[in-house]
């Protein structure tokens, strides 16, 4: 008897068991495209048709997708790594050592590992910075942008927690660098200004149960990093998406070309032509297969990236040996640069937090309804100036962190060799004195005011941003402009401190 | 509805990453299947099966084979490649599948059962790589490359504290005389015994190589590249100090005040691996040895009887290492820059005639620090450090009858020194 294979395969596809599992046909029809969507869990997280324009390339990078893939790709890669792993000190180099020469693709796993870390940490912070530069923050989406802030956070924290497993030098004292700022912590850390507590109890105690880097800490951000954070991320990240499909995407059509010459904004010509907003596509299989593929090419980057270098892995870690200098790792290592202008409380715990919080006071602050949906720089030049200095200062301080620092934290440059016996940079500062410190800092203060009421009244009026809004924008700004004035002021005046209370270790 | 957008260079896109996915693929399941050590432990059973004639030996699975010694923290996977080590019908192959020599000396590989002490420990390298260069280095970040056959005695140190009368050690006991007969421990630390003002020399091969620098090294530069060992840099730096460590006169960093000693190239490679002896003769907290591996020293030399004075402070010259500065019978020629009467250290032929019994005894007791030739240079490197914890008063006796026999016109015994220079 001839059994026809397509017979059989319609007979499988007839059967209860293949009905009971997939519950329509794969005919290019609308209904099928619909049904795509709404009868996969997964998928639902997808609207059924989208705007052409939120699928295009150049309007969001496809950052936050492929930021969310690194997220899978670590977690699958992580749980292998899992298996190889022990987080003892007795241990865990040697697993690392074993990984690398012994166990079966454990190489690639590894520095598939290692390398999506560092690439899932840039892509969330462009994710955000393009995300601001369309204004997909403002009303209705404001919650959903402070959620991302803390998806930022924990994904910083993620890769903090991560950086001490291997147990090397690099590992023990780039996280010997970020953990003593949480001793700087005020009030809460040992070291920190108007310490309450003492370093059994400080906020370093608390993260690595000890006050140094060892077995205790080494447990904990093994738990952290494989267990708690992923959880919370995972929390987060479901918030996140969800209210992306509830909110809907912001982005508008893109304007008729003769238009857009004419320097028409979208928002405008829009509301002459409300029938664009509705135009729109199927997302099966228009956006489906887009993010199929952009998560492909990734992966067959990430592939070859990992072929071609292996994650680094130093001398095992070693608490009497502290190599000269002692980095953080480079998200960081912007706030370690900072440590040469401020005092570990105001560059490692004051200015982290707030960056966070002015972060996700933005949209609460941002009232101007231009540029929802488009990238729109004309109509918000203070917001886009301000995001973008901030942006454009954190990479400038993490590349000569990262680069231009040597021996010492003496200044190389990238191309120079590190010399240890070169004189150390040495010029005598001075604190201003007390007087003088608070005058400074009332003068700075009138300064932001002055801003206020002469050069930026009119602009808060005109958003409707009220006294309360416009004084913490106004905080915001002057905040962040503090830092490149201190660098000033230390740089080419020799200023240590501006204010300086020793009594309380409250320096700025 | 209008046409959905361009999707031409997502096809593209979706096509040289698939192929680009499985062409990495296949990379990496060779990689797996067909190691590079799989590969030369077949060419092991092959050359097994043709000594031994056993042609099934032959078609054995490559395996990856391990020595585990958990005790000392040591996996040497060695053995992986050097399958041979324990045959002794592979005497003679060609390396990587030879039978260990027993070295010519009777019960050693039965002293050293390879399955209890592993290869590391003797060898170094890293035990846990099975590729080539990651294994015999020099690699960056392991510290401890594979020992050359010149330092490898070095090694011996790791377990027996006590190396003279030591069969196969005698390139050791060599070294130990020529450090001696240096006065190496008139300046250096060891084991926190001798002179500070040289480094501790136990701690010198334990470093990282970050913590030298390279500079002046061949081509090298400072920073760490992976080829560059403390080996290299210690060997380098027996062989002309001055060049190795230059200083920086400009910014008011002398070079180094180790004496250039001219040594030969072996008596470089001998004192080499007699550094790396001091520092496996240190506990290693990340790979201990366990206590039933140690060779315990033996009792201590007994302290030999002098005929004189001058004998015993002869004696005492060179044991306590005045002779590394002011030379063999105290003829001098060691360089120390910036220093008065004629930069260098004084040569001690002639103190009878500046100097009472009683002043050399101050000096000798309280140390003393060089004058300056040019009042802003830079202060002199070397100076006589105080031995009055070192050597007792009768000891310091003795060396001051010693010197007072060397002043050739009083004492026909001492050799004619070529720099006569009054100390004043």
């Amino acid at each position: 008897m001839k059994v026809k294979l397509t017979d059989l395969a319609r007979t499988i596809r007839m059967s209860q068991i293949w009905r009971s599992i997939f519950r329509h046909t794969y005919q290019d029809t609308p209904r099928n495209r619909a049904l795509m969507i709404l009868s996969n869990v997964f998928m639902h997280i997808l609207p059924v048709k989208v705007r052409p324009a939120a699928i295009r390339f150049r309007y969001t990078w496809r950052l936050g997708e492929m930021s969310f893939f690194l997220f899978l790709l670590l977690t699958v890669t992580g749980v292998f790594l899992m298996f190889y792993y022990r987080p003892t000190i007795e241990h865990a180099y040697w697993d690392m050592k074993d990984l690398r020469f012994v166990v079966p693709f454990g190489p690639l796993l590894r520095n598939l590992h290692r390398w999506s870390a560092h690439v899932m940490v840039l892509f969330v912070m462009f994710h955000m910075a393009s995300v601001f530069y369309r204004s997909a923050y403002k009303s209705p989406r404001e919650y959903n942008w402070v959620v991302g802030v803390i998806l930022l956070l924990i994904t910083f924290l993620l890769s903090f927690t991560g950086y001490l497993l291997p147990w090397d030098q690099l590992a023990i004292w780039a996280v010997t660098v970020g953990t003593n700022m949480a001793a700087a912590t005020p009030f809460l850390g040992s070291e920190g200004p108007f310490s309450i507590v003492t370093p059994e109890t400080d906020a370093r105690f608390i993260l690595l149960g000890s006050k140094l880097v060892g077995q205790a800490g080494l447990l904990r951000f093994y738990v952290l990093h494989c267990v708690l954070l992923p959880l919370v991320f995972l929390v987060f990240v479901s918030v996140h998406l969800w209210r992306v499909r509830k909110d809907d995407f912001s982005a508008l059509p893109v304007l008729p070309a003769e238009e857009k010459k004419k320097g028409t904004r979208p928002e405008e010509w829009h509301k002459q032509h409300p029938e664009e907003l509705d135009r729109k596509v199927f997302t099966w299989p228009n956006l489906v297969s887009r993010m199929f593929v952009t998560a492909l090419v990734l992966t067959a980057v990430l592939v070859a990236w990992s072929l071609l270098a292996h994650a680094p892995l130093e001398e095992i870690a070693n608490p009497n040996k502290t190599p000269n200098p002692s980095k953080a790792p480079w998200y960081f290592v912007g706030l370690q640069e900072l440590l040469v202008y401020f005092d570990p409380w105001m560059a490692g715990v004051a200015l982290p937090t707030l960056i966070l919080v002015g972060l996700m006071a933005i949209p609460y602050l941002d009232k101007n309804p231009r540029g929802v949906g488009y990238y729109n720089f004309r109509d918000r030049k203070f917001a886009v100036g301000m995001f973008t200095f901030g942006l454009v200062f954190w990479f400038v301080l993490i590349f000569i962190g990262y680069y231009m620092r040597g021996p010492g934290w003496e200044i190389f440059m990238p191309w120079e060799p590190w010399d240890h016996f070169r004189a150390p940079h040495s010029d005598t500062l001075r604190s201003m004195p007390v007087w003088a410190g608070l005058l400074f800092m009332l003068g700075y203060a009138g300064a932001g005011l002055a801003l206020w009421k002469f050069a930026l009244q009119g602009f808060f009026k005109k958003q409707g941003l009220g006294v309360i809004g416009s004084s913490v924008t106004v905080f915001l700004v002057m905040a962040m402009f503090f830092v490149p004035v201190k660098i000033i002021l230390r740089n080419f005046f020799a200023i240590k401190y501006i204010l300086s209370f020793p009594a309380f270790s409250f320096n700025i | 509805m209008s046409p959905p957008p361009k999707r031409s260079i997502w096809n593209l896109l979706f096509l040289i990453s698939s192929f680009g996915l499985a062409g990495m693929a296949g990379v990496l399941l060779v990689r797996e299947i067909m190691p590079e050590w799989a590969g030369v432990q077949i060419g092991y059973n092959r050359r097994l099966a043709e000594v031994t004639g056993d042609r099934s030996k032959a078609w054995a699975f490559p395996k990856i084979r391990q020595i585990h010694l958990p005790q000392m923290n040591r996996t040497d996977r060695c053995v992986t490649c050097h399958a041979g080590i324990d045959n002794p019908k592979m005497a003679g192959q060609p390396q990587p599948f030879a039978s260990h020599p027993d070295l010519g000396i009777p019960g050693f590989l039965e002293k050293h059962p390879f399955n209890e002490v592993g290869c590391t420990v003797c060898h170094h390298g890293q035990g846990h790589a099975v590729e080539r260069q990651a294994a015999h280095g020099p690699v960056k970040h392991w510290n401890q490359p594979l020992l050359s056959k010149e330092l490898t005695v070095g090694a011996c140190a790791t377990c027996h504290q006590n190396i003279s009368g030591l069969k196969g050690a005698e390139r050791l006991q060599k070294a130990w005389a020529l450090f001696k007969e240096k006065g190496c421990i008139g300046c250096h630390n060891l084991h926190g015994k001798g002179m500070l003002i040289g480094p501790e020399l136990a701690e010198t091969y334990s470093k990282s190589p970050d913590q030298f620098d390279f500079k002046y090294i061949g081509a090298g530069s400072v920073r760490h590249h992976g080829e560059e060992t403390v080996a290299l840099w210690i060997a380098e730096h027996f062989r002309d100090p001055q060049k190795v460590v230059p200083g920086y006169p400009k910014l008011g960093v002398p070079e180094t005040p180790m004496p250039n000693y001219g040594l030969t190239e072996e008596e470089v490679q001998l004192l080499t691996a007699l550094t790396i002896s001091f520092a496996m003769e240190e506990e290693d907290e990340q790979h201990p040895i366990p206590a039933r591996f140690h060779v315990p020293a033996g009792a201590a030399e007994p302290e030999p009887v002098y005929a004189s004075k001058v004998e015993q402070g002869a004696a005492i010259f060179q044991k306590v290492g005045c002779v590394g500065c002011h030379g063999p019978r105290g003829s001098g020629g060691i360089i120390n820059r910036n220093m008065d009467m004629g930069e260098e250290v004084p040569p001690l032929t002639h103190v009878s005639d500046g100097y009472s019994k009683e002043e050399l005894k101050e000096i000798i007791r309280d140390g003393r620090y060089p004058a300056r030739a040019q009042r802003d240079g830079l202060s002199p490197p070397l100076w006589m450090p105080s031995w009055k914890e070192k050597l007792t008063d009768e000891e310091i006796d003795a060396v001051v009858e010693y010197l007072y026999s060397l002043n050739p016109e009083t004492s026909e015994a001492s050799p004619k020194s070529a720099k006569v220079r009054i100390v004043a």
